[in-house]
């Protein structure tokens, strides 16, 4: 997907096919802000914000079972992962829209971010459970900004965004369209998490300025997967975490 | 510049002419200048491409894929010439020396779709080994075959840009994009065909010319793409609305080359929009081909009724569930074609039962480890036992994948991205119509490796004598309306 002309290829064609997904992402910062801004540990019990923690170290510190930590985290990781994420993968999305046939052109982008998401999902059950049994203390946050400055660099990680780029076919009717919608979101997710895992780790253990976490990190893997020369912007990228892992200490 | 430099059909090079030994004494001189000398062979080549890790200024600059691929390939020619003419004069040679160019689809003399007899000399710095040798060999007189290297298509294009911006097979030069990005899988349609088909004809599994990290190595690569050149000049002569874009997203576009002192240079591409401003013309340009199918009335292709409307873009209405593997051998499929919406097109004022205005065929999610090496033949219901002649009436066209390892792995610092070809098939799809050989709710593709024309005197070699190659997995296959 050329993304640098899909603003232009998007304008020329007169539609939004994509409009499921731009939705998911406005949706996302949406809710994501109005949680940060009724922290959860302000909220009346059984109020919307008492179910729903922003901050994934704080739903895993309140939580008795690594189960309990999970259940308490997961809306609002996968909120979190929407909004950091969705918006960088709506040029996949346009690829699933414009591949998929008409009546069920919006559907089948709804396929592909569920599957997605589900990704995402997994990741951080896996995640919130670890929080649970090693709560982040001391030089953590430092720590995980250097091991994301250091994954920039990687090789690994550089396949990874390669991986991002790839598609997969998409079949058009039937059972097979909804295997194929469903195959690309999770061939995408796991090529995301391959080059973003890193990123979402910081985010793991972040336990102040979280919102401010999220603007600035999903603004990194926005420019990782658009910006037309990836191994210029990792390394500008790796610097700045960099630093901000030097300033973490 | 003074005076009006012409490039000329290097298979009517006139008895005695010194062209191609001039050529040959400037390669030759490039070849044994240092490798980090800009000025040398094979630094001229690694501004292309390059399979090594490391980079030198300005390597591994190619645009293929988008709009750039006309202008950038202009200006690489461009630079190229002045360095082999520098070293021409510098051997006392002519100062109006010009790169020749070589039109394969030209039928005089009868052998011009042969390599040109200076390139298949092993003694001579313009011969290449690394040419294709099966099911014929280059170097020993093979043939292109004029279907499978047809300019027909990509001058029948009218806009510069895609006219449909999902179909980038709707502009003659490829796809809208707003920075350089090396690879794309935006092929216009003189890139699809016959520019790919040419490098991968010539190339053959393994050969310089069939991966754009080594295809400028190859002598020939530089009178390929003066024709491809030529073919934009000669599209722009066509007229009927065929112009260079002026959009200035394209025109103030910037790209550096190096110029025969070896010193960097920046030029936008509005500098090379025209070859006469440049100082150089062509000795020939290309008329439009006959087309072999006429657009049956009432049916696809068919004039459409004076809306004023622009044609609508098209949408997919019909795909494969399963992956074609491509192995050097015929593979065919069936492709269901999907109702499409009864319901007018929104705000079109198109009803999507009537005949489609256009029909594309795509093969979308093209993977392979390399490439093959073998442009495979694309048909549309092709009756079992077709004589050449039936087949030519059901070709779509002949696709090569050009730069496809690029794809997954791109060597510059640009994204790797999908592989994709496509072929406007409007008219096909009509001439079958009116014989009464389209089914409205199927459409049969067949892949066929392509065909070579075989040296004068050499065996004509059958398809299954082909070498089998790893397997291309073409991952679907689509149709479109508009």
């Amino acid at each position: 997907v050329s993304v640098a002309a899909l603003p232009r290829r998007a304008a020329a064609a007169g539609a939004r096919p994509q409009a499921v997904a731009e939705a998911v992402a406005v949706a996302a910062w949406l809710a994501l802000v109005e949680l940060h801004a009724g922290p959860a540990h302000h909220a009346a019990p059984g109020s919307f914000h008492a179910h729903l923690h922003a901050v994934p170290a704080a739903a895993a510190a309140g939580a008795a079972t690594p189960w309990s930590a999970v259940v308490a985290g997961l809306p609002g990781w996968v909120l979190m992962a929407a909004a950091m994420m969705v918006p960088a993968a709506i040029p996949a999305a346009r690829h699933v829209a414009v591949n998929s046939l008409r009546r069920r052109r919006h559907r089948a982008v709804g396929e592909f971010l569920a599957a997605y998401l589900a990704v995402w999902a997994v990741a951080g059950a896996l995640a919130l459970a670890a929080l649970w049994r090693w709560p982040p203390r001391g030089p953590a946050l430092a720590i995980a900004l250097a091991v994301a400055a250091g994954w920039q660099v990687t090789p690994w990680h550089r396949r990874a965004v390669n991986a991002c780029h790839r598609t997969t076919p998409l079949p058009v009717s039937g059972r097979a369209a909804v295997r194929g919608t469903t195959r690309y979101g999770l061939r995408y997710g796991l090529a995301c998490l391959g080059s973003c895992w890193a990123l979402m780790a910081v985010m793991a253990v972040a336990t102040t300025g979280h919102l401010a976490w999220t603007v600035a990190l999903g603004a990194v893997v926005a420019a990782q997967k658009l910006l037309v020369r990836p191994r210029r912007t990792a390394r500008v990228v790796a610097v700045l975490l960099a630093v901000a892992a030097v300033s973490a200490l | 510049m003074a005076t009006t430099l012409v490039r000329r059909d290097v298979w009517k090079l006139p008895a005695g002419d010194k062209t191609l030994e001039w050529y040959a004494k400037g390669v030759d001189a490039m070849k044994k200048r240092a490798p980090d000398d800009p000025t040398s062979w094979s630094y001229q080549a690694a501004m292309h491409g390059s399979p090594l890790a490391k980079t030198l200024p300005l390597w591994k600059g190619c645009q293929h894929g988008s709009w750039w691929f006309v202008g950038w390939h202009r200006m690489y020619l461009l630079r190229f010439e002045q360095i082999v003419r520098a070293a021409v004069v510098a051997a006392h040679g002519p100062a109006t020396w010009t790169l020749p160019y070589w039109d394969y689809t030209s039928t005089s003399p009868a052998n011009a779709n042969t390599l040109p007899l200076a390139f298949r000399d092993p003694a001579s710095p313009l011969y290449a080994k690394q040419r294709r040798t099966t099911p014929y060999d280059v170097n020993k007189g093979m043939g292109l075959h004029p279907d499978t290297v047809s300019v027909r298509a990509a001058l029948e294009t009218t806009s510069f840009v895609p006219s449909d911006p999902n179909h980038p097979i709707t502009g003659f030069a490829g796809q809208v994009v707003s920075r350089s990005i090396h690879y794309n899988n935006g092929f216009g349609a003189l890139e699809q065909q016959p520019h790919n088909v040419v490098h991968v004809a010539i190339g053959g599994p393994g050969g310089l010319m069939t991966n754009p990290d080594t295809a400028a190595a190859d002598p020939i690569f530089w009178l390929h793409h003066a024709n491809i050149d030529r073919l934009w000049a000669s599209w722009v002569a066509l007229g009927g609305g065929r112009a260079t874009t002026t959009d200035p997203h394209w025109t103030g576009k910037k790209f550096s080359f190096f110029d025969a002192s070896g010193t960097k240079k920046s030029t936008t591409l509005h500098h090379v929009e025209s070859t006469e401003t440049l100082g150089y013309t062509y000795e020939h340009l290309t008329t439009l081909p006959v087309a072999p199918h006429a657009a049956a009335p009432g049916g696809p292709g068919a004039p459409p009724a004076a809306t004023g409307a622009p044609a609508p873009h098209a949408e997919i209405v019909g795909g494969t569930s399963e992956p074609v593997l491509l192995t050097g051998r015929q593979a065919a499929r069936s492709v269901p074609i999907e109702t499409p919406r009864a319901k007018p097109v929104a705000g079109r004022g198109v009803a999507a039962t009537a005949a489609p205005r256009r029909v594309f065929l795509a093969l979308d999610d093209i993977t392979a480890e390399e490439d093959p090496g073998t442009p495979y033949s694309v048909y549309v219901n092709l009756p079992g036992q077709a004589t050449p002649e039936v087949a030519r009436e059901h070709l779509a066209g002949t696709v090569a994948f050009f730069g496809i390892g690029n794809a997954a792995q791109p060597g510059a610092d640009t994204h790797a991205h999908p592989y994709r070809a496509e072929f406007d098939i409007t008219r096909l799809v009509s001439h079958l119509t009116a014989r009464g050989e389209w089914d409205p709710a199927r459409v049969d593709v067949a892949f066929r490796p392509a065909d070579f024309v075989p040296p004068e005197g050499a065996a004509e070699v059958g398809d299954d004598a082909l070498p089998e190659h790893a397997p291309v997995s073409v991952g679907r296959i689509s149709l479109h309306y508009a």
